[in-house]
């Protein structure tokens, strides 16, 4: 019937050929103990990397290891930074939330607003809420409405930001009073306060991730999610709160920004939800979830300042960053993919 | 019609296939001449889908050899397969449902005039499969407008004009009313006749002996015997697909004590119906039918997974309302999912967190989870379930399909459940994990478990269960239980054969 049967001649030792189905990968070897180097890779591996960019750019690159310039690098990467930890329990979740952007401006304009008319109190509460408001109406609608979190922070970041344009009236908030500006300038025994207020949020972070049930469901959920609903884990409820924490974790960073630069309005830092997801991306955590770490986010958003202040320290043009910043990010990305498929081929053995 | 020719259009020799230390495949050997219809039946697990996958290129054989027309031949690519003439017609279809039935049927080979399609071209050639087959489709619909059973013909004419020396059919009739049924055995009959050999995999035996001109039995991945229809009585193939090997070890006696669970005219969505049961302490009732028959659903819905659309459902004399996992976990009932990849295991987290996830209530201290009493719990049941792993933090995609499957039912003991249902237990699960998984269930019960079982392995139902309800169509057929509960029995409820006046004789096509 088919005359042009194409011949392959059977390979004596196909089983050594054979790919195997994902359900057959054998136990990793190696590592520290009884953790595999894939794990150590994954929560050591961006910070080692940052160490090593801090030493080569200590010797090569003039200023750089000057304890102004330094202390001004981790003040300067602490805000993406305390919003990537937040974006971190939503990416765990396979989830992510692009309204950050607009939250930041409207909580730092709010902030800024309010301290400029001597309600210190307010302006470090009534943000917080604000922000952890806009949490809880994403959580509802990706959560409960099943509606997708790409549609919906979207929505929510112009939505948010036309808002703000509406209530600012268009211009900038404006305050240097030093008993709020303190919190976005000021050092703590030589330490820049926001800095020491993102390293605290990372490590609550970090020990809610790992030593609360909340933290445990939020790996089961982005992992499996029929499997963890399933065993009992309260689906819905954990992507509702983690949306909450990315909500709270941008109106803090934004209280600090807007001490830092006495001024903001609804348009304050463009991109700044994807410089916040790249960092977290960065650092290890997947997209579709289940796998990261905080400790990946935390260097991560260190070193993607650290390598815009060694390239301005080098005078490079604003435009060739980010070119360099893009491809670090693809580098580093496809660096990993490459890795993790190596280290599944080998582990089949 | 069978063609005299000496070559078989396909032969399957010693082929084999492992997968992570369980043997799927087992050094099959059979094969099919041109113009024959050869059905494959065995029950579900006895290797039938690792065969059809790796004759369609699927999957890659450990070892064994295939020969086309006489010719060896490998199919390193599901493409490679279908050019040398193997066509593979899936349970599950592979249309887009967009697309025409011509662009479906000639996808990724149309017709081309330079870099264009030649539509009319296109719709000449599929008219012509479309009319090989006899059957009324326009090509220029859309296959998402075709009922079930006509999107079905578009899947065999799309097989039929690779021009094959052979047409697999993996359970075909499973989504067919009883007419199209009848259409498509007719159908399968033409194909033959035109001189392609045919592959039929059913487990459905009437059809199979309807159809048939020989038959291929395979159990537990290994080949159990090949011989003409006529030679084989239903009662011989089910002998042979069920064999005796796991009847060895005898169910111990049970001592029943109290009504656990009472299930009283239960309704699951749009799916079952009319089921009503009284589950004792110290009891397993086995839940029995094929693919779709609505055991599983029964499962799902005491758990919480499905919507129950009617009756009640009682534990210890107390309404339940089962709206979610978490209240049927509350009202200490446990539940091992039939797919352990899809709603079992969670890949990226360890085996302790796999194990904990349930139960972190119980090791929670002031907000915080308890390490140390979370390994203790862990290791607890390790020693009680022989559970094989180096190190609880390894991830649980890294243990044998056996291992993980203890950890999930680890999970359920830990929640201290009174009533265990159980989903096909032991499926993927080596003959060794098998085996102690029943002895660990003979031990639950024993110590006063009330377990809920389904499976699509009889043998399996029959030796834990005490009693046995058959199901098709959604609907409970009877109960069963002490010398009525047997393999013949129950497969005639199971395919409402016991509906007709007894087992009509086999029709055997010469």
């Amino acid at each position: 019937m088919m005359n042009e049967t194409k011949q392959i001649l059977q390979d004596s030792d196909a089983s050594t050929l054979a790919p195997l189905p994902p359900s057959a990968t054998t136990p990793r070897r190696g590592g520290l103990g009884s953790i595999s180097w894939d794990v150590v890779w994954e929560r050591y591996g961006i910070a080692t990397i940052l160490v090593l960019l801090w030493v080569v750019a200590y010797f090569n690159v003039n200023y750089f290891g000057n304890v102004d310039n330094f202390a001004e690098v981790l003040r300067q990467s602490s805000f993406v930074g305390i919003a990537a930890v937040g974006m971190t329990y939503v990416i765990l979740m396979g989830a992510f939330d692009l309204s950050v952007v607009s939250t930041l401006g409207l909580c730092a304009w709010l902030a800024v607003t309010l301290a400029s008319k001597h309600q210190l109190g307010l302006a470090l509460t009534l943000p917080l809420l604000v922000g952890i408001g806009i949490g809880m109406l994403n959580g509802t609608m990706v959560a409960y409405l099943r509606i997708p979190a790409f549609i919906v922070t979207l929505a929510m970041q112009f939505l948010i930001r036309g808002y703000t344009f509406i209530v600012a009236g268009g211009d900038n908030a404006l305050y240097a009073g030093k008993e709020y500006t303190s919190l976005g300038t000021g050092f703590i025994a030589g330490v820049p306060t926001p800095f020491i207020i993102f390293i605290i949020v990372a490590v609550v972070g970090a020990v809610v991730l790992r030593n609360t049930p909340f933290g445990r469901y939020i790996y089961a959920a982005g992992s499996n999610a029929q499997a963890a609903q399933v065993a009992g884990v309260p689906v819905k409820r954990t992507l509702f709160w983690g949306f909450v924490v990315v909500g709270g974790c941008t109106a803090l960073a934004a209280v600090l920004l807007g001490a830092r630069l006495y001024t903001a309005g609804p348009g304050l830092e463009p991109g700044f939800e994807l410089n916040v997801i790249a960092a977290v991306v960065l650092g290890g955590t997947r997209l579709s979830g289940g796998r990261g770490s905080l400790i990946g986010t935390f260097a991560a958003a260190i070193l993607f300042t650290t390598l815009s202040n060694v390239l301005n320290l080098l005078s490079i043009d604003p435009f060739v960053q980010q070119v360099v910043t893009g491809s670090v990010l693809l580098i580093a990305l496809s660096v990993e993919g490459v890795r993790s498929r190596l280290a599944e081929r080998l582990n089949r053995g | 019609m069978t063609n005299p020719s000496p070559l078989p259009a396909l032969a399957v020799q010693n082929l084999s296939r492992r997968f992570s230390g369980v043997q799927a495949l087992d050094n099959v050997s059979f094969d099919v001449m041109p113009g024959e219809v050869h059905a494959l039946v065995g029950e579900n697990g006895a290797g039938k889908s690792t065969l059809i996958n790796m004759l369609a290129g699927v999957l890659a054989p450990s070892s064994g050899t295939l020969e086309v027309n006489g010719k060896r031949v490998t199919f390193p690519t599901p493409a490679s397969a279908q050019r040398a003439g193997v066509g593979v017609i899936f349970q599950e279809f592979n249309l887009l449902p967009q697309l025409s039935v011509a662009e479906n049927i000639f996808l990724n080979r149309e017709p081309r005039r330079g870099f264009v399609i030649d539509w009319p071209e296109l719709y000449r050639r599929a008219s012509a499969v479309i009319q090989m087959l006899e059957i009324d489709i326009n090509p220029r619909t859309p296959v998402q407008e075709l009922p079930v059973a006509q999107q079905q013909l578009v899947e065999i004419a799309r097989a039929l004009s690779m021009d094959p020396q052979v047409i697999i059919m993996d359970e075909p009739t499973a989504a067919l009313s009883e007419r199209e049924v009848e259409r498509l055995l007719y159908l399968v009959k033409t194909l033959a006749a035109r001189g392609v050999g045919v592959i039929y995999v059913s487990h459905r035996l009437n059809e199979v002996f309807t159809v048939a001109n020989r038959i291929t039995v395979l159990r537990d991945g290994r080949h159990i015997l090949t011989a003409p229809a006529s030679e084989l009585t239903e009662d011989s193939v089910v002998a042979a697909m069920v064999g005796r090997e796991l009847l060895h070890t005898e169910r111990p006696p049970r001592h029943p004590g109290n009504v656990v669970l009472s299930v009283h005219d239960l309704a699951v969505e749009d799916s079952v119906k009319g089921v009503s049961f009284d589950l004792h302490a110290g009891e397993v009732i086995g839940l029995a039918g094929l693919m779709g028959s609505g055991c599983t659903q029964v499962l799902e819905a005491l758990f919480g997974l499905r919507a129950i659309t009617a009756g009640t459902v009682m534990m210890e004399g107390k309404n339940l309302n089962l709206g979610a996992p978490r209240q049927a976990q509350h009202a200490r009932i446990g539940f091992v999912p039939e797919d352990r990849k899809r709603a079992g295991i969670m890949p990226d987290l360890s085996v302790l967190n796999n194990f904990s996830i349930a139960v972190l209530d119980r090791i929670t201290q002031l907000l915080f989870l308890n390490r140390r009493r979370e390994g203790a719990l862990m290791n607890t049941y390790r020693d009680k379930l022989h559970m094989r792993y180096s190190n609880a933090g390894q991830l649980i995609s890294s243990l044998s399909g056996g291992n993980q499957q203890k950890v999930i039912l680890a999970r359920s003991l830990a929640q201290d459940c009174r009533v265990l249902l159980l989903s096909e237990p032991t499926r993927g699960v080596d003959v060794g994990a098998k085996a102690e998984i029943y002895a660990l269930i003979d031990d639950l019960v024993a110590e006063g478990m009330a377990v809920l079982l389904q499976s699509s392995e009889l043998p399996e139902v029959l030796r834990l269960s005490d009693r046995c309800i058959v199901f098709a169509g959604g609907k409970p057929q009877g109960e069963l239980d002490g010398a009525a509960m047997d393999q013949p029995t129950i497969m005639h409820l199971a395919t409402g054969l016991a509906a007709e006046s007894g087992p009509p004789a086999p029709e055997i096509i010469t």
